[in-house]
């Protein structure tokens, strides 16, 4: 305890932002757990609020400042919004019926003014940090000038409990959610230390309440919450941190290489990116249950998606809702909006007039998804890839269809179906070549080479070897896939294998928790040979 | 409450049962010879286990400084005296200890040199608990390894026949001058020894002590890492237990080290131009010392005749 009292006080440990580092894992997490389970039950929420700080003070230094200024500004511009909503409330009920109507306006544009002030206090705070370099970087190149660009520090997470913030002041705005004047239950929601590096993006009504009222630890949650952490160890570990090495020499060293093996590399490098992100996911969702939390799913089998728009509904799931939300329904239920959809359908018809302000709104969720992801245009041509995907499917759905029916091809059938996710995985393998190039005119050069220079001959062992990998690697890899796969599929069917675990006796449990334990000690990507690889997710 | 306590045992029980599950993977995992081909980690320090029994008369610890700056062979052309060096890269004291151990398992040094400059580096928390697992547990250090078992792994027999070339010291002659002017300039300052360091020394010294070995501490010249305040430190701890300390920045007569030619990285390590200095002061040291006897017309030791033969013969330069 001493120890981590001194970390504290020093800040910025910054092996602590994975939650797979043996600083985490071994120290900071039983710790937390311990400090919780000794706090009688009526503390114990501030118990997780003080452990969350003192997390973020550990990673972040300082800027425990920028995440504390963000909380009382939630909590502030919650209250401001509330009160509006409260002193419309009484106005309404005391003005005449003829008035109401006025006066009802008359608060929606004080209280989207209030919003205005709190969204722009939190984009801008983000904007500031995130994209001034990015900015200023493209305008000293247009017009020829040397702007000072200034370098900021990012807090961890920043981009995650922004949104946050920004969705709990909506739902305020929106009415959906009371405003709550407890800044602690506000501060909890935007620190809760599993979510705060990585996600998910949680709504108000999804987790404050339960952070708040979490209860004792009990045994069931916290065995299964560690099986949960040791699937998503694996996950790290055994495939994400072992395909690193040879994705970052193919990446860092496009000339020397060939299209086949470009292509390999963007397969890997889709993999990892799973397998690290959903592995994270796995360890937050386990920590949830852990402290009696229920954290929403941020992956659902991404890879069973037949289309690139059921890609995006199972892949960073409350990132895609969250811009669904706040971006994609606000922008097609504006005014503007709402006047171009009825006119376009009346000249389009039932299925083309909705796409053109579908499509504008769209074009705005993909640009904002893109700029999220970071600021570089790399990370603008991801979004605008799956836009074009996205709305070129919606505009071609009906030719497809008719298609189908001529040809008698029925869309349900098996080989249809997995013909159609083949399909998406590759265009999401293409998407993520671009996401991890370094630049936009690395990725077009990839991509180019993938497309020009594809031969299988260039895969070769001792090419492979030279990027730090060999087919035993690629064997385990393979393996630990199809565990992930078979997992996936029980999912898929309803059956969550850690329940069903529960139910065996407890020879047969063990068994397969040492298992996997073992697997992980022994197939693991660490230690001599092998850079611990920082959460893939963490900086954006 | 019973609840509890059942939970409670249950736990202590599945991680009992987990770790002695370690230790048959680690029997299997734990490479069988010493060699890089069997899969061993620094195959150059863990050279001494391939040395025949009780051969040894002088461990050598430390970190680079060490491996660069001390030659056993040549302290055996000049002195008949046996040495290896068990030291690498930034060694810290947990692994310096783990080799002094290996080394008392199958030698018995009548002496133990530990160069100075590793108890200034600092061992955190962290790399101790893991350093603990792949000790206790060789699966975690050699799990990497299931690339490569054969049957000998699964049998289990353990036969170390990789002796090193050098005995430890990693040969090298490039010269990169160093500008080392005043590098000792006096100074009542005394560089802190961090508490768990001298702790882990202290260990070391008694496991030298229950052994009959005596522990030296010293330090081989360099510009770059060493100075008066870290002599200070070491020598004020090294009378406080009670040790000899050797600071060879401080016997320019004994040790010239000419910084234009005898350093390979600036003045940060030597080359063997320097390293041949400092080990035939060492060896006139050693023999002074009265505690060994010279062993070059031993038929028992021939193989360390040849080593010096084979190492001359195939040193691109060897200062006369």
């Amino acid at each position: 305890m001493g120890h981590l009292v001194s970390l504290l006080l020093r800040g910025t440990h910054s092996d602590l932002t994975s939650f797979f580092s043996l600083l985490f894992l071994g120290v900071f997490l039983p710790a937390a757990i311990a400090l919780y389970a000794i706090t009688p039950s009526k503390w114990k929420k501030y118990a997780l609020l003080v452990t969350s700080l003192g997390f973020f003070r550990l990673v972040s230094g300082e800027l425990v400042l920028y995440l504390l200024g963000s909380i009382l500004l939630t909590w502030g511009f919650g209250l401001w919004l509330g009160r509006l909503h409260r002193d419309r409330d009484a106005a309404v009920k005391a003005a005449a019926r003829e008035d109401r109507k006025a006066l009802k306006r008359k608060f929606l544009l004080r209280s989207r003014w209030v919003l205005g002030l709190a969204a722009a206090a939190h984009i801008g705070g983000l904007l500031t940090v995130k994209y001034t370099g990015f900015f200023l970087r493209n305008v000293n190149t247009l017009l020829g000038v040397e702007l000072p660009i200034p370098g900021f520090v990012m807090p961890i997470g920043v981009s995650f409990f922004t949104l946050q913030a920004v969705s709990y002041l909506f739902d305020v705005y929106r009415g959906v959610q009371e405003a709550d004047g407890n800044v602690l239950r506000v501060g909890l929601f935007l620190s809760f230390f599993p979510q705060i590096v990585e996600g998910p993006i949680c709504r108000y009504s999804e987790t404050a309440g339960q952070l708040w009222n979490a209860g004792g630890i009990t045994w069931r949650n916290l065995t299964l919450g560690l099986q949960r952490i040791l699937f998503g160890l694996m996950k790290k570990l055994v495939v994400a941190d072992r395909l690193n090495g040879f994705v970052d020499g193919v990446f860092t060293g496009v000339d020397a290489c060939q299209g086949g093996v470009i292509a390999l590399a963007a397969v890997c490098y889709t993999v990892q990116l799973y397998m690290d992100f959903s592995g994270a996911m796995d360890a937050v969702a386990g920590m949830g249950q852990i402290f009696g939390v229920t954290m929403p799913e941020n992956f659902r089998r991404p890879f069973f998606s037949r289309t690139i728009s059921e890609f995006w509904s199972r892949w960073h799931i409350t990132l895609g809702a969250w811009f669904k939300d706040y971006i994609f329904y606000p922008v097609t239920m504006s005014g503007p909006s709402k006047k171009l959809t009825s006119a376009a359908r009346k000249r389009l018809g039932n299925h083309y007039g909705p796409l053109l302000a579908g499509g504008v709104a769209l074009f705005c969720v993909w640009l904002c998804n893109g700029l999220w992801h970071g600021a570089a245009w790399s990370f603008l041509f991801f979004g605008m890839y799956h836009f074009v995907l996205i709305y070129l499917g919606s505009l071609a759905a009906p030719v497809v269809k008719r298609v189908n029916t001529r040809l008698g091809v029925k869309p349900e059938r098996l080989p249809y179906r997995i013909a159609q996710t083949v399909r998406t995985c590759l265009l999401v393998v293409v998407g993520e070549l671009f996401f991890r190039a370094d630049g936009l005119r690395a990725g077009l050069r990839m991509f180019r080479k993938m497309v020009t220079d594809f031969r299988f001959d260039s895969i070769s062992i001792p090419m492979l070897k030279d990027l730090r990998i060999d087919p035993q690697d690629f064997f385990i890899v393979g393996v630990t896939m199809v565990i992930v796969f078979v997992v996936s599929l029980l999912n898929e069917r309803g059956i969550v294998v850690r329940d069903a675990l529960e139910k065996k006796p407890t020879a047969l449990r063990w068994a397969v928790l040492y298992a996997l334990i073992l697997y992980i000690i022994i197939f693991g990507a660490y230690g001599k040979g092998y850079v611990p690889v920082d959460p893939m997710y963490a900086n954006f | 409450m019973k609840d509890t306590l059942r939970h409670l045992l249950s736990g202590v029980l599945f991680l009992a049962l987990g770790l002695g599950l370690l230790l048959p993977f680690s029997r299997l995992f734990l490479p069988k010879d010493n060699s890089a081909e069997a899969g061993i980690h620094d195959p150059t320090p863990n050279g001494i286990l391939g040395e025949p029994e009780d051969t040894i008369d002088v461990l050598i610890l430390g970190d680079s400084e060490a491996l660069s700056g001390i030659s056993p062979l040549d302290i055996w052309e000049n002195s008949g005296i046996t040495s290896h060096v068990c030291a690498g890269g930034n060694q810290k004291l947990f692994l310096t200890r783990e080799y002094l151990d290996r080394a008392f398992a199958g030698q018995s040094p009548k002496l133990v040199i530990l160069e100075a400059n590793c108890l200034y580096s600092n061992m955190g928390r962290m790399e101790l608990i893991t350093h603990w697992a792949q000790r206790t547990f060789p699966v975690v250090r050699y799990h990497d390894r299931w690339k490569s078992l054969g049957l000998r792994d699964w049998q289990g027999t353990v036969s170390y026949t990789h002796t090193h070339m050098t005995k430890g010291y990693h040969y090298n002659t490039d010269v990169h001058p160093a500008n080392a002017e005043d590098y000792m300039a006096p100074s009542d300052e005394a560089a802190a020894i961090h508490p768990r360091n001298r702790q882990w020394l202290e260990g070391i010294a008694e496991a030298c002590g229950e052994r009959g070995a005596q522990l030296v501490l010293v330090s081989v010249p360099s510009s770059y890492n060493w100075n008066s305040p870290r002599h200070n430190g070491v020598e004020a701890l090294a009378r406080e237990l009670g040790l000899t300390y050797l600071d060879m920045n401080l016997m320019p007569r004994e040790v010239p080290i000419d910084w234009d030619t005898d350093t390979r990285d600036y003045g940060n390590h030597l080359n063997y131009r320097g390293a041949r200095k400092v080990s035939l002061f060492l060896a006139e040291y050693l023999t002074d010392s009265g505690l060994f006897r010279d062993k070059r017309q031993e038929a028992e030791y021939a193989a360390w005749e040849q080593a010096w033969q084979y190492f001359r013969e195939n040193a691109v330069s060897v200062p006369g």
